[in-house]
């Protein structure tokens, strides 16, 4: 049947008028039609009633109505009409009509065949309308089938692509959210015109907003449950034929379910990176455990040996004594060295938490005082802290190695005899610590390096060490949202200063009768 | 003459742990594994166990949960540094003590010594009236003097103190410290601790940040040593 079996993307098959692309030739049927009825009843005039030769001509009215629609078989019962009078109605061969009854059987008959005709034509338009509708469905199941396999963007665009194209004629743009939130356009899926301002605003949009049409583009919001995943732009042959009812939520179903594939796929990465990330740092962190343990036990060994061989030291002469010595002082500072090594390994690689707790300074300057006892016996340390000093939340062993490290700084860097001066103050909603030596202070302009990994103050061949100390402070001191820096102080000497948030110390019932 | 049990895979280590204590007239079997280490602990009956929480076979601290099912005998843990939960892990599960590798022999003497005294002691008949260093802490007088003048504690305070001379040579832990103190149901406020320590320490110490005998185990926990 010519104009129903049109299987190429027309968008004029959507049109709701119900006239026929081969019109012309329908009318001349419709002519055929009525010459074909009057031609068939003119032998048998003599013997049917005028009534029977009405049902003839009624007979090709429906087919032509059925076979043609509406504006054929309009025709068709005008010239019905005017040939039934014509031909048989007395007097015959004329267009007068003797017998006044006649002119209600033309008015019947002309009626009979409009409505007729408007009924066939609805008809034709439903057949029409759904074979379209089952194309359009089948082409979405096509589409959703290919954005279910897909597991990349590009996929979804080409199936997005295809869809439009096939179904509505239409050419479309994607415009994706990238990890950052923002929106950009993928190298291959982009129209003329695109208006990036009001795609911005489309994807920022509240869920009132749904479809925005402007200059005969379309942009649509793809959102899915988790958040909006981009701007479906639609440049469509007619944008008025999309603005329908039907068009508009088969546009939005294919909005959802585009946005929902996305969002699919950004989640499939997110989990594929987390395993790789997952997998490196536990490959790490296993690397620096086994590390630190075949370096620490050589040395564990080493050092024990020597000093165990110095207490049962009676047939040791004086020499051999102070090898022994020599043995356990080198031992003791390869250790010191591993274990910077493997702490900033540590720290840099993220195997670090920090067991924040509400920590005493005192305690930990202690702690580190009586680590370090041997370095700092020929350098007096004053530790000046305030006894109404408030708690403050820390990892307390990362904080030992940070007084730790900028003790034996201090006793490196500054000739013997000279002390070291540990003070901490509130200073607004920070808490202030200041470690200053009475030394030749830091070299000008070196403030700031000194804080970088193996980066040492001035020549210092004869002081042993890495620069790695200083790098290790900073590292834990910034992990704990604070500040490290230096000064020189005017008197002299170099002051390592750091601040730690104050935060909100919890207190304690220490009066409170308890539980004996 | 005392028995001590060494639990290390690292012969080297075991081999020099063995040289100094028998120089201190001490007995040492050796094991190199946690079962070999259980089954000695069970046949040698010792007086001192010394474990390395890191075993080929399993972690130290199921080793002290073990022992701990069955004997009271003291236990030293030998730890890497930095591993501080898997020290409180061990003390909580019953360990006395921990040494963090490397450690110096006179300091392991010195901590092998004061567990000895106090396995054979028992903990149960500790002094009522203890000196340490100026200070003098009679338990059941509820007295504490320092320079022969009476300190006056808060009840806390006291008991903080009467906690850590119970378990003198012991590392306590905050958690037990509070519960002991406060109360089991205090066991996460361990800052609790840290804050009535830090007066102890003003009112008994000559110098509260360099402490003679309240002395810190960072991250971990308090120990009372005697003098």
């Amino acid at each position: 049947m010519p104009g129903t079996t049109n299987n190429s993307p027309d968008p004029d098959e959507s049109a709701h008028d119900g006239d026929e692309p081969s019109r012309w030739p329908g009318y001349a049927w419709a002519l055929s039609a009525a010459a074909g009825a009057t031609l068939l009843a003119t032998p048998l005039a003599g013997w049917l009633e005028l009534a029977n030769i009405v049902m003839l001509y009624m007979l090709a009215l429906v087919a032509i109505a059925f076979r043609f629609g509406k504006g054929p078989a309009v025709a068709a019962a005008v010239m019905n009409v005017a040939a039934f009078d014509f031909f048989f109605v007395p007097p015959r061969l004329s267009l007068a009509v003797a017998d006044a009854q006649y002119l209600l059987t033309f008015a019947v008959m002309l009626a009979t065949g409009l409505v007729i005709a408007h009924l066939a034509a609805r008809l034709r338009q439903q057949a029409a309308d759904a074979r379209l509708r089952e194309r359009r469905s089948r082409d979405l199941y096509e589409m959703a089938r290919r954005l279910s396999g897909a597991l990349a963007d590009e996929q979804i665009i080409d199936a997005a692509k295809q869809f439009f194209a096939h179904s509505l004629g239409a050419s479309v743009a994607l415009m994706l959210r990238d990890r950052a939130g923002k929106l950009f356009v993928p190298e291959r899926a982009t129209v003329e015109g695109i208006d990036l301002a009001l795609a911005q605003r489309v994807f920022e949009g509240d869920s009132t907003v749904d479809v925005v049409v402007a200059d005969s583009l379309l942009y649509v919001p793809l959102k899915a449950p988790m958040r909006t995943r981009g701007v479906l732009i639609v440049s469509p042959a007619d944008v008025t034929s999309i603005e329908s009812a039907g068009q508009r939520r088969q546009l939005e179903t294919v909005a959802v379910l585009i946005a929902i594939a996305l969002e699919r796929v950004h989640f499939v990465t997110v989990a594929r990176e987390a395993t790789v990330q997952m997998e490196g740092e536990r490959l790490r962190s296993g690397l620096l455990a086994a590390l630190s343990h075949d370096l620490r036990t050589p040395l564990t060994a080493i050092l024990g040996s020597a000093e165990s061989l110095q207490l049962g030291a009676h047939g040791l002469t004086q020499d051999q004594y102070a090898l022994i010595d020599a043995i356990r002082d080198q031992a003791r500072r390869t250790h010191e060295l591993v274990e910077n090594i493997l702490d900033m390994a540590r720290l840099e690689s993220g195997a670090v938490r920090l067991r924040k707790e509400w920590q005493s300074l005192e305690e930990i300057v202690g702690s580190a005082l009586k680590a370090r006892a041997p370095v700092l016996a020929t350098h007096p340390v004053i530790v000046a802290l305030p006894a109404d000093l408030p708690l403050v939340e820390c990892d307390a062993t990362l904080m030992e190695r940070v007084f730790v490290n900028l003790l034996e700084n201090a006793a490196k860097y500054t000739p013997p005899g000279c002390a070291i001066q540990v003070r901490a103050r509130i200073e607004a909603d920070q808490l202030r610590v200041d470690v200053s030596d009475c030394g030749a202070g830091v070299p000008h302009g070196r403030e700031a390096a000194i804080f970088d990994k193996f980066v040492r103050a001035g020549p210092t061949a004869d002081v042993p060490g890495l620069g790695l100390g200083l790098a290790i402070c900073r590292t834990i001191i910034e992990a704990h949202a604070g500040r490290i820096w230096v000064e020189n102080l005017p008197e002299g000497g170099a002051d390592f200063a750091f601040t730690l948030p104050r935060g909100n110390p919890p207190s304690a019932e220490l009066d409170a009768p308890a539980s004996p | 003459m005392s028995n001590v049990l060494i639990v290390e895979d690292e012969a080297e280590i075991r081999r020099f742990v063995r040289h100094a204590l028998t120089a201190e007239d001490v007995q040492v079997f050796e094991a190199a594994t946690l079962q070999r280490g259980i089954i000695e602990a069970g046949m040698r009956k010792p007086d001192l166990v010394i474990v390395d929480l890191g075993l080929p076979d399993g972690d130290g601290t199921d080793l002290v949960r073990e022992l701990r099912t069955w004997s009271q005998v003291p236990v030293l843990v030998l730890s890497a540094r930095g591993d501080e939960p898997q020290k409180i892990a061990a003390l909580d599960a019953g360990a006395d003590d921990y040494l963090t590798k490397p450690f110096g022999v006179g300091e392991m003497l010195a901590r092998v010594r004061a567990l000895l005294r106090r396995s054979l002691r028992g903990p149960a008949q500790s002094a009522p009236l203890l000196a340490l260093g100026n200070v003098e802490v009679d338990l059941a007088a509820r007295m504490v003097r320092k320079n022969g003048a009476p300190v006056h504690l808060t009840p806390i305070e006291f008991r903080l103190l009467a906690c850590l001379v119970v378990n003198a040579g012991r590392v306590m832990t905050y958690r037990q410290l509070v519960s002991e103190v406060w109360g089991p149901t205090y066991g996460e406020q361990t800052h609790y601790a840290r804050v009535a320590m830090q007066r102890l320490r003003q009112k008994l110490e000559d110098d509260a940040a360099q402490p003679k005998f309240l002395l810190t185990e960072i991250g971990v926990g308090y120990r009372l040593v005697l003098p």
